[in-house]
């Protein structure tokens, strides 16, 4: 290339940086406004809190920029390559060279390619002129138009630029913060756009109750959201669902009046979301259900209440127990009882709505319901406060309404009582605690037997106390109180005053006896006047039936039509009768216990018992009536056949049989008042014997001067009793005249006169004793005691002369019965001898002389019947006499009756006269057995008889020695009465040992000997003077020995007792089967049951009736059909 | 000292209730004559115990003591009777005694030695129209609780002879039921007393159970 070439070349080049340096120059405020533009765009766009985080669009907008400058590059590299072509160009410079267009253009496509056919010095030339003509100009002019343009644009964006800037400028200044943020966007525009790490969202108040028909606020604590959606679904409702914006991370939302349960939760545009909350509505806290169930302690026995609701006011026995338990309306946090202190008494247990508790209150008041339920709030209704009155179990009482004091103790040794016992809440038991204590002092174990009550509230108890199995013996009393346990579990006891049972004295048993007696003799005197009542009331209902009979039959009515009042006359008659035998019975056992009684007291006086013995002979004797017992059979049965006519005819024979019945009571009455008499007798003496016993013990103790004012105060009592004693022997002077015992009665008369003489010098001793004058005191009381000591054998005098004057009475009757019975006997046997061939006539006169020997006899029998009445009768003499009375009336009969035989009528007068000589040979024996004392040795009843006399003999020992407890004798005094008691003991001994010598007692009981040595060894303690509780006891055992040895003689055959002996070998014998009768199968068997299908019902049970009773053998022979 | 209990009525306001009875027992016969009625005192408590601890049966803890005239005799139904010596009663109560066992009663009479004579001279007043029959080993009063196949067991010596047993049946049933020559009592009583061995003392313990609970049953039927 020429230099030319190359010179033109370069010059263009130069135009063509040139242009492109100014192109490029303007393109840059372009770019500059358009990244300012983007920037303005950015501000524009941006939030108040500038860009999100995770957003694009800072980034978008650094890519707008970058894209803008990029695409001004481009512009300014295609604008290069387009505007600043070398066409282009060529004809800029040229324009602006002022060269013809195509000259540069020309010249440079000369200088770079010849064309064909160019010459190329021509060409060279053009192109130097061509880079001549350029010469000298600089670039800027060559760039003509194109340079101007790009001028134009740089000054275009300049301005553009300048404006944007400013305004950006603006913005900044005015809004600095949202420009800061706009421009960290853009300016870190990955930062930008990396996803947010949100906080979670919350969700308030999530699960929540609330009460029903209220608001719920519902928060959404929703940072960096702008929106959230809530989707709920209350209950029964379809699902919705809200979209909430976010405002300052949070939204919210207001569920209104929520009345159903409703769930809901928060979703995220993203799809994630919260978790299910629920709104649950409630209603207020109240308490559905309070149940309180009261338990009542176990001894109340009250059964237990139940309250549901509002509880009324409880009066609760201390101990009851409550169990409380209820619901509510919601879960509760608590439930309590509230004292009026503000205390919580009771904290129940609560699960859920639930709550329990169980209270045994111990303090009595009013109590307030506390609830609370989970979130605190009280309940809305509270149940009414529980008013509480502990009521205390009180002590049991008990009380014995019967005796109720102190009393003595019956003759039959058991007491009645009468126990009222009551405890509120129940009993648990009664018992009653009785103890002996001797007349020595001696107190012996308590016995307590009781009952259970089972917690019956109150009990009339009815026991009796029967002692006679204690062995009790004068003068002991028998203490008792009654005892109640209530139900309470401490047994709370309630007792009784303590009673005392005292046990008649030797002389109170006496006049026990004495009493009974009497009271049996009056009951006999109504007995018999009930009797002879009976007697002519039947009688006359017997008359005034048949009376009625006639009159039916007269009628023409059936007499035998039962009549029913006659009936009812009829079995009233029957059961009063039953009655009296009833009574007769009572009286019977009353004697027995009598009986037993003194003789377990050792008051057995052998009289006495002989004199009992004899009425319970009498007495059996009217029990024992077969006759009468007959008479009302047949009128029961009568009455149960219905049988009119042999009703009133068993009537009359009943009737008849009262009649005798009372008769015979009426004898019996005359004994009973006589042993009254007798034992009156028997108890005066036996107090007038104690009476001048004591005197002599209290003039010894006077004489010994121990103790002036006691002795004087012992002589006043003992001056009372003779003064009494005086009063029962007037009584016993009276009874005796009216008995017409005469000469007992002038001997009990001087008895008195020596007693009262005894009681004025008691009187003086007493008198003296207080004036402190012992010995005179002493020697008068001596007196004193020698005359009652007479008038005690006095009295005894005249007991054995009245019974010597009664037997003698007696024999002197029984002997008469005799002769006269003989007599009679003789003049039968004389009578026999006329009959013999004697004509009627004759036979008829001699049914006169009969008569007067039928009347003969019959005075026999009433005088008899006068003359041994004082001594009981003579009852089978007295059979025998009517027996001859008998004889008499048949012998009478047969002389009366024309058609008997002359040898009947000899054999009917033979028989008269055996049975009056069988009278007399019986009123001759009977006399001289009354007279002749039992028989003696040591066998059979006498030796009986001895073992009760030596028991009786201990048993007063032991009473006599009760009699000196009392009095607190001296120590002479007291060793003169053990002397004296020695004596006696050592008599005891020495008898027993007598007895036991006897060859017929060694055989009854072999330990006589051993009896005899134990009343030694006693004779020799108090012969010591040693009277303490154990000699005391050993007498009492001693006396009881000899009673159980006494009544083991009474004993038919006796057996000796072995020791205890293992068995042998022994061979057993053949045992004969038993019969099926004896197997208890029926004698008669019963029809089989095909045979009793066959027949009806009723007929079937008539059979099987019929063979009960005939295998019975209530079915007579006869009643076979 | 015997509780009687009459009556008890409940005080005003409580509820009326009756103090039951005590239980079935077994009473001691107390009779007169001179005989020990009171012999072997441990003998029946002991029994009544192996009653009660072997059946069942609610027997009363202590027996009773009953006289024929005691009204309170009908409310036994086992009266026992025992003792050595003399047994003699009177009229009245040998009628007392017949209408109790022919009214439903029964009488165990264990001779102790030394009452057979007696009683049997009482026994034939109290039914002279019956007469004491000896009772067979096949009896069912040997075997209705313990088997006794040889009949009544032998419990103690006393002349040698073989224990029998006796009865009277009124109406097919037995109303008296007499020991004789076995001395059951004397086995029931306390170990060591008469020094009886224990099997001898089991032997007479069940022979006394069997004989309540055939009584019981008699009573039942």
């Amino acid at each position: 290339m020429s230099p030319s070439a190359r010179q033109l070349s370069e010059r263009v080049a130069g135009v063509r940086d040139h242009l492109r340096r100014r192109a490029a120059l303007a393109v840059t405020p372009w770019v500059v406004t358009g990244v300012v533009w983007v920037l303005l765009l950015a501000w524009l766009t941006v939030g108040s809190d500038g860009w999100r985080q995770g957003s694009n669009v800072p980034a978008l907008f650094d890519a707008l920029m970058i894209l803008w400058v990029v695409l001004g590059l481009i512009v300014v590299w295609l604008g290069v390559r387009r505007w600043f072509g070398e066409v282009p160009l060529a004809r800029a410079i040229e324009r602006a060279a002022g060269l013809h267009p195509g000259t540069v253009r020309g010249s440079l496509e000369l200088s770079r390619d010849l064309p064909v056919g160019v010459s190329g010095s021509l060409a060279a030339r053009a192109v130097a002129r061509t880079a001549s003509d350029l010469g000298g100009r600089d670039a800027e002019d060559l760039s003509g138009e194109l340079g101007r343009t790009v001028g134009l644009w740089t000054r275009r964006g300049l301005i553009a630029a300048s404006v944007s800037f400013l305004v950006l400028a603006a913005l900044g200044i005015s809004t600095p913060d949202r420009t800061a943020k706009v421009w960290a966007g853009v300016s870190s525009p990955i930062r930008t756009m990396i996803d947010p790490v949100f906080p979670a969202i919350v969700v308030t108040p999530g699960d929540i109750e609330v009460l029903r028909g209220t608001d719920v606020p519902v928060r959404i604590e929703a940072s960096g959201r702008f929106e959230v959606a809530l989707s709920w679904q209350a209950a029964g409702d379809v699902a919705r669902s809200q979209l909430l914006n976010v405002d300052q991370g949070r939204a919210t939302h207001v569920f209104e009046a929520v009345t159903a349960t409703t769930e809901y939760r928060v979703e995220l545009p993203d799809g994630s979301g919260t978790a299910t909350y629920t709104i649950v509505p409630i209603d207020p806290l109240f308490v559905s259900d309070l149940v309180i169930e009261v338990t009542y302690p176990p001894h109340t026995g009250i059964a237990s209440d139940e309250y549901r609701g509002d509880a009324p006011p409880l009066r609760l026995p201390v101990g009851s127990r409550l169990d409380i338990q209820g619901a509510a309306s919601r879960p509760l946090a608590g439930v309590s009882l509230i004292d009026s202190a503000g205390n919580a008494t009771l904290t129940m247990d609560v699960d859920g709505v639930d709550f329990a508790g169980t209270w045994t209150p111990s303090v009595e008041g009013l109590f307030d319901w506390a609830f609370r339920d989970v979130t605190g709030a009280p309940a809305e209704l509270q149940p009414e406060p529980l008013e509480i009155d502990l009521i205390a179990d009180s002590l049991p009482t008990v009380a014995i309404l019967l005796p109720g004091q102190d009393t003595i103790l019956p003759l039959s040794l058991q007491q009645p009582l009468v126990v009222d016992a009551r405890d509120d809440y129940g009993l648990r038991r009664v018992e009653l605690v009785a103890y002996r204590v001797t007349a020595f002092g001696d107190r012996h174990e308590p016995v307590v037997q009781g009952l259970d009550l089972e917690g019956t509230r109150g009990a009339l108890a009815r026991p009796i106390l029967d002692f006679r199995e204690w062995q009790l013996l004068p003068g002991d009393t028998v203490r008792y109180f009654a005892r109640v346990v209530d139900n309470n579990p401490r047994g709370q006891t309630a007792t009784t005053p303590e009673y005392v049972l005292r046990m008649l004295g030797a002389s109170e048993l006496d006049r026990e006896a004495e009493g009974t007696l009497e009271e049996s003799a009056a009951r006999l005197e109504e007995l018999r006047a009930e009797a002879e009542r009976l007697a002519e009331q039947n009688r006359n209902r017997s008359l005034e039936t048949a009376n009625q009979r006639n009159a039916q039959n007269g009628r023409g009515d059936d007499p035998n039509q039962p009549d029913f009042r006659q009936q009812e006359e009829l079995r009233r008659a029957l059961e009063e009768q039953a009655a009296m035998i009833d009574n007769v019975d009572s009286l019977s056992a009353r004697l027995e216990a009598l009986e037993r009684r003194m003789e377990e007291a050792g008051q057995a006086d052998p009289e006495l018992v002989a004199d009992l013995e004899e009425l319970q002979d009498l007495l059996q004797q009217l029990q024992g009536n077969e006759e009468m017992r007959e008479r009302m059979a047949e009128l029961a049965e009568a009455l149960q056949a219905e049988n009119q006519e042999q009703a009133n005819q068993s009537l009359g024979d009943l009737a008849e049989q009262q009649q005798r019945f009372s008769e015979q009571v009426g004898d019996a009455l005359e004994s009973f008042r006589r042993a009254a008499v007798e034992q009156d007798f028997r108890a005066t003496t036996s107090e007038a014997e104690e009476l001048a016993r004591l005197e002599q013990a209290l003039a010894d103790a006077l004489r010994e001067a121990d103790d002036p004012e006691l002795r004087a105060e012992q002589q006043g009592q003992l001056a009372d009793r003779a003064e009494a004693l005086d009063d029962r022997m007037e009584q016993l002077q009276e009874r005796l005249e009216q008995l017409n015992e005469q000469t007992a009665a002038s001997r009990v008369e001087e008895a008195r006169q020596a007693a009262a003489d005894a009681g004025d010098q008691m009187q003086r001793a007493e008198q003296q004793a207080r004036q402190g004058d012992a010995q005179a005191a002493g020697d008068q009381a001596q007196q004193a005691a020698d005359q009652m000591d007479q008038a005690a054998s006095q009295l005894q005098q005249a007991q054995d002369g009245m019974a010597d004057q009664t037997q003698q009475a007696a024999q002197s009757a029984l002997r008469q019965t005799a002769d006269d019975a003989l007599s009679l006997a003789r003049r039968q046997a004389e009578l026999t001898q006329r009959m013999s061939g004697a004509s009627q006539q004759e036979i008829a006169d001699m049914r006169g002389d009969m008569a007067s020997l039928q009347r003969g006899l019959q005075n026999v029998a009433e005088n008899l019947r006068a003359g041994t009445e004082a001594t009981g009768g003579t009852p089978q003499l007295s059979a025998q006499v009517g027996q001859a009375l008998q004889s008499l009336e048949q012998t009478i009969e047969a002389l009366q009756n024309s058609r008997s035989s002359p040898s009947s009528r000899a054999a009917r007068s033979e028989e008269a006269i055996g049975n009056l000589n069988q009278v007399a040979v019986m009123a001759m024996a009977t006399a001289d057995q009354m007279g002749t004392p039992s028989g003696a040795g040591a066998s059979g009843q006498d030796v009986v008889e001895q073992m009760g006399q030596l028991a009786q003999r201990q048993g007063e020992l032991l009473a006599q020695t009760g009699e000196l407890m009392p009095m607190r004798l001296g120590e002479q005094a007291m060793a003169e009465q053990l002397s004296n008691l020695s004596q006696q003991q050592q008599s005891v001994a020495q008898d027993l040992g007598d007895l036991a010598g006897d060859p017929g007692a060694d055989d009854a009981l072999g330990d006589l000997d051993e009896f005899a040595r134990e009343a030694a060894f006693l004779a020799q303690q108090l012969a010591q003077g040693r009277l303490t509780p154990e000699i005391v006891r050993e007498q009492e055992r001693l006396f009881h020995r000899l009673l159980d040895a006494g009544r083991s003689l009474e004993r038919e055959e006796f057996t000796e007792e072995r020791e205890s002996e293992a068995p042998g070998a022994f061979e057993r014998g053949d045992v004969v089967p038993l019969s099926a009768l004896q197997l208890g199968a029926m004698r008669y068997e019963l029809p089989d049951g095909e045979q009793l299908r066959r027949l009806s019902p009723a007929v079937r049970q008539l059979v099987l009736e019929y063979f009960e009773r005939l295998n019975r053998g209530d079915v007579q022979e006869g009643d076979v059909r | 000292m015997n509780w009687i209990l009459l009556a008890i009525a409940v005080a005003a306001g409580a509820e009326a209730r009756t103090v039951p009875a005590d239980s079935i027992g077994i009473a001691r016969l107390q009779y007169d004559g001179g005989g020990d009625w009171y012999a072997n005192p441990s003998s029946l408590p002991n029994l009544l115990a192996a009653i009660r601890e072997r059946t069942g049966v609610p027997v009363a803890v202590r027996e009773r003591n009953v006289r024929p005239l005691d009204p309170a005799l009908s409310d036994n139904p086992y009266l026992y009777m025992t003792g050595h010596g003399n047994v003699r009663f009177t009229a009245t109560e040998r009628d007392a005694l017949r209408r109790y066992l022919v009214g439903g009663g029964f009488l165990h009479v264990d001779d102790n030695y030394g009452l057979n004579e007696s009683f049997r001279r009482e026994i034939s007043e109290i039914f002279p129209d019956a007469s004491l029959t000896e009772i067979p080993s096949d009896h069912p009063v040997f075997h209705i609780f313990y088997d006794f196949p040889e009949g009544l067991p032998k419990i103690h010596e006393h002349d040698g002879a073989p224990p029998q047993a006796f009865g009277i049946f009124h109406n097919g049933r037995l109303v008296v039921f007499y020991s004789y020559e076995s001395d059951l009592g004397d086995g029931w009583e306390d170990e060591g007393v008469h020094e009886d061995s224990s099997a001898v003392r089991e032997q007479a313990l069940r022979m006394g159970v069997n004989l309540f609970l055939y009584v019981l049953g008699q009573a039942a039927s």
